[in-house]
């Protein structure tokens, strides 16, 4: 046995293989170490995946929020205080009607079979020593909370109810048993066989006649609240009556008409002016809830029975079951209308919008496709089966339209619209399925159809690249242009054989030549010093007839140097040195009276110097006195003036005038004053003429004395310039001197030179005849080698023309062997290009063969079918899933709405639910000697759950699922569907464990024996 | 555990705590089904996570409560329905090679590790993570990461999402290839191939073994 992969033991160690599965592969591993080794390590595999995928704890905290933000289910709930606060209401209304309730003491009554509390007969109170036969005419009348019972004939019972008035009436004929019901309501049963009755109502105008019969009769206000429930509509006026037959028949009738018969299960509504009304009693068993076991009417309600649940219709008043009843039918009905969900008619609602949107979608998409427009993909949904294209949309239009009224067809089968949209799921992932699977297979043949169209497309490019192969020169079809070549080849190759045959001889000849060759060199070489000597020799001879050349003496030169040395020196030593002589004295005698007169001129300046002085003080003392003789001159005018004006005043005055004479003494005074400054001026005028005497004296000293400086600085301008004179002169001789003695000195220089020359002259001569011997000597060595090697060049001349011709040869053979390889290589392409040719074109064929073959392969001859078959499936797919996703869209939006409807639901039930306990609260009144708990408190908190309890009993929403799955319904669906026994035996269970979850074991128990006649009267208004 | 109608029940009628009831059963499974598929915790991780228990809850009507497995059955089959109808990218995710021989940057080794810049710190005074300077910035050594990580999420990566959440389901919450292939809608052989794919690429890579050695 073998394993085709891990997956079955992988299984195995999982768990998951059947029973045969694992028998084998346990059976294998026994017999197999290496299945029970690679057992183990898949084991080990999947114990470390598992922890792999196991990962550290994450808080869900966040997670938790954004989930209920977004959880379509929303809770009603009140809140506990606001919860708290409705409780509290409740008692506080419910210890209001209590306090607001009286207590009725009735006393009994004589003719009544039985009577609880307060009967009236005639008006009169019972008596208990008053018998209880009643005579005719005497009215019986119970009061509120009272009723009695009649018994007529021994066998006819009515039972009259609270608040009624009943007379017992004279027989008439034929009618035995007459009793009028002047107000309220009687149960009556005539069960006497040949004893006819009759019920008179309504101030006589109505009866009811019959022989055996069993009904209910109400009158007045009463009436009202006890019309049949399923009263279509009801009458303009109130009712004046509501009669109810529960067995036998009877016949009622205005007046004195015929009547109307009313049967068993029937009920009569009397109306003041209209007609009756007849109709069938519904599924409310009013007797049940009318009258108790006993046959007496039912005002009170024994709620604290453990034995059954306390609302059953034969426990319940009619009056309290009524009004839950209209509690509970209004809920049901709303959920019924609201909340529970119908699946037919969500089907044909979407039938209808459905096939609209087709209606209007197909044709736009139809026409998009004939226009070549489609949708945009950014048109489309972005993702998701809503994103249909225009022709998958066309395409499945029909098949939707199809589908939709499969639905409408079996629209009563489908719970939701969601339901009959989920039947989709399965035919869609088959056509998913089918769709991947067509889709691999038309991939295929796109591929192969690919691969064929690169084949084909290979195939020209084939027969393309041959047709440009044998355009190419070298193609040679015929062979000519090979041909060809093979001549050109032999040419060459025999070129190359001649230059084998050179190439042989080459070196025998070579060899020869090397011979002379070595010896021209050795010549050469030996050639080279020789020449070198012989050059170096001639540039000896060369530079010594140069030296001769440029030698300057001459005989001539040598004597005319000799003369001028003589004459120069005789000019030098008679002439020139005198003169200089001469003039050096003259200038110290030049010299000298310089002197003098400079000396001279000093004493001139110097005394014209002290001259100048004093003529300087002299005019100061000339200006001085020239001042005061000024000053002196200006007081005397000044006196003279004085006199004259006293003068001038005296002459004035009369002669006798007395003022005369002390202008006489002024006059006196003033002419003396005016003698003293006429001496003064005189004094000061000699002064001014001594000093300007003084001045003229002194400034013709200063002229002389100028003079003389004049003279002396003349003088000494004159000798200064013979000083020059004469210094010029000496110098000038010493100029003369110098330059004689430099002639002297030139002229002996060229009579040396002179003689010089003539002595180098000398040696130069004996050189050049030394120097022209050796160069004779190495011009005759270099003359024999040039000899010895023109004869060796002579020899070796024929040697070189022979391999030249040699050598062109093998030139000639290698340029023969590069054409023949150019050849060679001309004619292996044209061979290689016919290959290539005949490759191709064999490859050509091959693929040629590949192309007929795969053209004959289904996947491409039935390719349009592929296609077809694909798109046909792909649309049906699509608009499968698209009707699926859109129906799922619409059945999310209808259980959204109902998602609504179920909170505004919760929150009429949650209403409904207090306005029934308080309703209940209202009709359970408290027990005698009996406590719910210890305290007030405990009680009205488990006295309000007993209520809630009650409520839930009688109506609930949705069922209860028992741990074993039965399914429990509340109390009034129970009695809607015909009071099933095995259901309310369970709601009598229910109730005795809601007892017993309020009241603990000892109230429990004495819960079970209390009865209605413990309850505390009065319980109600 | 609490049995799965009283769950369903709770929610529907919104009762308080209900959806605690239901994450407190399956809480954890769910978390390890989107860790599978986003090994990082991170936004994309909790979007999805929150995305599966908001359909699961949607579609809670349908589910079948008669046994604990058949409400698992359901609770994964509307995972992995929300997977594909919302987080199809995320499904699409490719291998990533781990980084055996590259050094981690700042941000990096935040991610990886989940820490904070403080926790971080203190393993690096610690002595605990390595850091060096390349570049001008701070690096972190490959081995000190690894050895901090959380289990084996890094490896985990070097296959694709596509993997990780076959290899969950199977191994982890054990579900037969069948049914997988059943919600993934592609045959059971390929399926067991992914499977048998999927294990090789981690035990090629030495992530998992096949001994306990």
């Amino acid at each position: 046995m073998t394993w085709k992969s891990d997956s079955e033991i992988r299984e195995y160690v999982r768990g998951g293989l059947d029973r045969k599965g694992t028998d084998r592969i346990e059976r294998r591993a026994l017999a197999d170490r290496g299945t029970q080794a690679r057992l183990d390590a898949l084991r080990h595999q999947a114990i470390a995946l598992r922890q792999a995928f196991t990962f550290p704890p994450f808080d869900m905290s966040r997670i938790q929020v954004g989930v209920r933000a977004r959880s379509p289910y929303r809770a009603m709930g009140i809140p506990p205080a606001a919860a708290l606060w409705l409780q509290i209401a409740g008692m506080a209304a419910l210890l209001f009607l209590l306090h607001r309730t009286g207590a009725y003491v009735a006393p009994p009554d004589v003719m009544l079979e039985r009577s609880e509390g307060r009967v009236l007969l005639d008006s009169r109170p019972l008596s208990v020593s008053r018998s209880k036969r009643l005579v005719m005419n005497q009215e019986v009348q119970t009061s509120p909370g009272a009723q009695a019972t009649l018994q007529l004939d021994f066998a006819n019972r009515v039972v009259i109810a609270p608040d009624s008035t009943l007379v017992v009436l004279e027989p008439r004929e034929g009618v035995r048993q007459v009793v009028a019901l002047a107000k309220g309501e009687i149960w009556a049963r005539f069960a006497a066989a040949g004893q006819k009755f009759a019920v008179t109502f309504g101030r006589g105008q109505y009866e009811i006649s019959g022989t055996t019969a069993e009904f209910d009769l109400v009158t007045g206000d009463r009436a009202l609240a006890m019309l049949p429930l399923n009263l279509a509509g009801g009458a303009d006026a109130a009712p004046l009556a509501v009669l109810r037959v529960f067995r036998g028949s009877v016949n009622a009738r205005q007046g004195y008409s015929q009547g109307q018969a009313v049967n068993r299960d029937q009920w009569m509504v009397f109306y003041g002016k209209a007609s009756p009304v007849v109709g069938e009693q519904g599924n409310e068993n009013f007797k049940l809830l009318r009258l108790d076991q006993t046959e007496r009417f039912k005002d009170d309600l024994h709620w604290l029975t453990t034995e059954i649940y306390p609302l059953r219709a034969e426990n319940s008043t009619l009056e309290l079951e009524r009004r839950l009843h209209k509690l509970a039918q209004a809920l049901l009905e709303y959920r019924e209308r609201y909340v529970v969900r119908i699946g037919r008619d969500e089907i044909y609602a979407f039938e209808r919008e459905f096939e609209a949107e087709l209606s209007k979608n197909v044709p736009e998409a139809q026409k998009r496709i004939d226009e070549n427009k489609t949708l945009p993909d950014d048109q489309l949904p972005p993702k998701g089966p809503l994103r249909i294209s225009d022709h998958d949309l066309v395409a499945s239009a029909p098949l939707m339209r199809e589908i939709v009224a499969r639905w409408v067809s079996r629209a009563d089968s489908f719970a939701t619209l969601g339901s009959a949209a989920k039947t989709l799921l399965g035919r869609a992932q088959i056509l998913e399925t089918e769709v991947n699977l067509r889709e691999q297979e038309l991939t295929k043949a796109i591929a192969l159809k690919n691969d064929l169209d690169k084949l084909i497309k290979r195939i020209g490019e084939d027969n393309a690249e041959i047709e440009k192969l044998k355009a190419d020169p070298y193609f040679d079809l015929d062979g000519s242009k090979r041909k060809a070549l093979d001549l050109l080849l032999e040419d060459q190759r025999k070129i190359e054989k001649a230059a084998g045959e050179a190439r042989s001889k080459l070196e025998l000849v070579r060899f020869k030549l090397n011979g002379f060759e070595s010896k021209i060199d050795d010549g050469k070489r030996a050639r080279v010093p020789l020449a070198a000597a012989v050059t170096d020799k001639q540039k000896t001879v060369d530079e010594i007839s140069a030296r001769q050349k440029a030698n300057p003496y001459t005989a001539e030169k040598l004597a005319q140097a000799k003369e001028l040395v003589e004459g120069l020196i005789i000019a030098l030593e008679k002439k020139v040195i005198p003169a200089l002589e001469t003039a050096e004295a003259q200038l110290k005698l030049a010299k000298a009276r310089l002197t003098e007169a400079k000396k001279k001129a000093e004493g001139a300046k110097a005394e014209f110097d002290q001259l100048e002085k004093q003529d300087q003080d002299l005019r100061v003392a000339a200006a001085d006195r020239k001042s005061e003789a000024e000053q002196a001159d200006a007081e005397l005018k000044k006196a003279e003036k004085t006199v004259e004006e006293i003068q001038k005043k005296i002459d004035a005055l009369p002669e006798k005038d007395r003022a005369k004479s002390p202008l006489q003494e002024d006059l006196k005074k003033a002419k003396v004053v005016e003698e003293k400054a006429r001496g003064a001026k005189n004094k000061a005028d000699e002064s001014l003429n001594l000093a300007e005497l003084s001045l003229t004296n002194a400034e013709k000293a200063l002229g002389e004395a100028w003079q003389k400086q004049k003279d002396c600085n003349a003088e000494v301008v004159t000798t200064e310039g013979k000083v020059a004179e004469w210094e010029a002169k000496v110098s000038e001789g010493k100029q003369e001197l110098a330059s004689q003695k430099a002639s002297v000195a030139d002229a002996e220089a060229a009579q040396k030179a002179q003689e010089d020359a003539k002595a180098e002259l000398e040696v130069l001569a004996v050189q050049w005849g030394e120097a022209a011997d050796v160069l004779s000597k190495a011009q005759f060595a270099l003359e024999d080698q040039d000899i010895a090697l023109k004869k060796l060049e002579d020899d070796a001349t024929p040697l070189r023309d022979e391999l030249a011709g040699l050598l062109a040869a093998v030139d000639a053979g290698d340029k023969a062997k590069d054409e023949i390889k150019r050849l060679d290589t001309e004619k292996q392409k044209s061979v290689a290009l016919d290959q290539e040719i005949a490759k191709r074109g064999a490859a050509r064929d091959l693929i040629q063969a590949s192309v007929d073959e795969m053209k004959t392969r289904p996947l491409i001859v039935n390719y349009g079918k592929l296609q077809a078959d694909f798109e046909k499936v792909h649309a049906e797919h699509a608009g499968i899933e698209y009707l699926r996703a859109r129906a799922l869209d619409e059945d999310n939006r209808e259980h959204q709405e109902q998602l609504a409807a179920l909170d505004r639901y919760n929150e009429a039930a949650v209403k409904a639910q207090v306005q029934a306990v308080a309703l209940l609260d209202g009709f359970c009144a408290p027990y005698r000697g009996f406590n719910l708990a210890a305290s007030e408190a405990d009680a009205l908190v488990a006295k309000s759950k007993l209520m809630e309890a009650l409520w839930n009993l009688y109506y609930s929403g949705e069922p209860v699922i028992l741990p074993d799955g039965r399914v429990q319904q509340c109390y009034y669906v129970v009695a809607e569907a015909g009071s099933n026994a095995d259901a309310l035996r369970d709601l009598d269970q229910r109730w005795a464990v809601a007892l017993a979850t309020v009241l603990d074991r000892e109230r429990y128990e004495a819960a079970g024996k209390l009865s209605a006649a413990d309850l505390a009267p009065p319980q109600r208004k | 555990m609490i049995e799965p109608a009283k769950i369903v029940n709770s929610i529907i009628k919104a009762r308080l705590g209900s959806i605690n009831l239901l994450l407190r059963s399956y809480g954890t499974d769910l978390a390890d089904y989107a860790t599978a598929v986003v090994p990082r915790r991170g936004d994309e991780f909790e979007q999805l996570l929150e995305d599966i228990v908001v359909d699961i809850i949607t579609q809670l009507r349908a589910a079948d409560t008669s046994s604990d497995e058949s409400f698992r059955r359901y609770l994964f089959e509307s995972a992995v329905r929300t997977l594909r109808a919302r987080h199809r990218r995320l499904l699409e995710a490719p291998a990533v090679e781990p980084k055996d021989n590259e050094s981690y940057t700042l941000d990096e080794v935040l991610a990886e590790l989940q820490i904070t810049e403080g926790d971080l710190a203190q393993m690096v005074s610690e002595g605990t993570l390595r850091a060096f300077r390349e570049n001008n910035t701070t690096r972190f050594r490959p081995q000190d990461v690894k050895v901090h990580s959380k289990r084996a999420r890094m490896g985990l990566e070097c296959i694709s999402a596509r993997e990780r959440e076959v290899l969950a389901l199977y191994f982890r919450f054990g579900f037969d290839s069948g049914l997988i292939a059943h919600w993934f809608g592609t045959p059971q052989a390929s399926v067991e191939e992914l499977i048998e794919s999927a294990a090789g690429a981690l035990l090629s890579r030495g992530i998992i073994k096949e001994s306990f050695a």
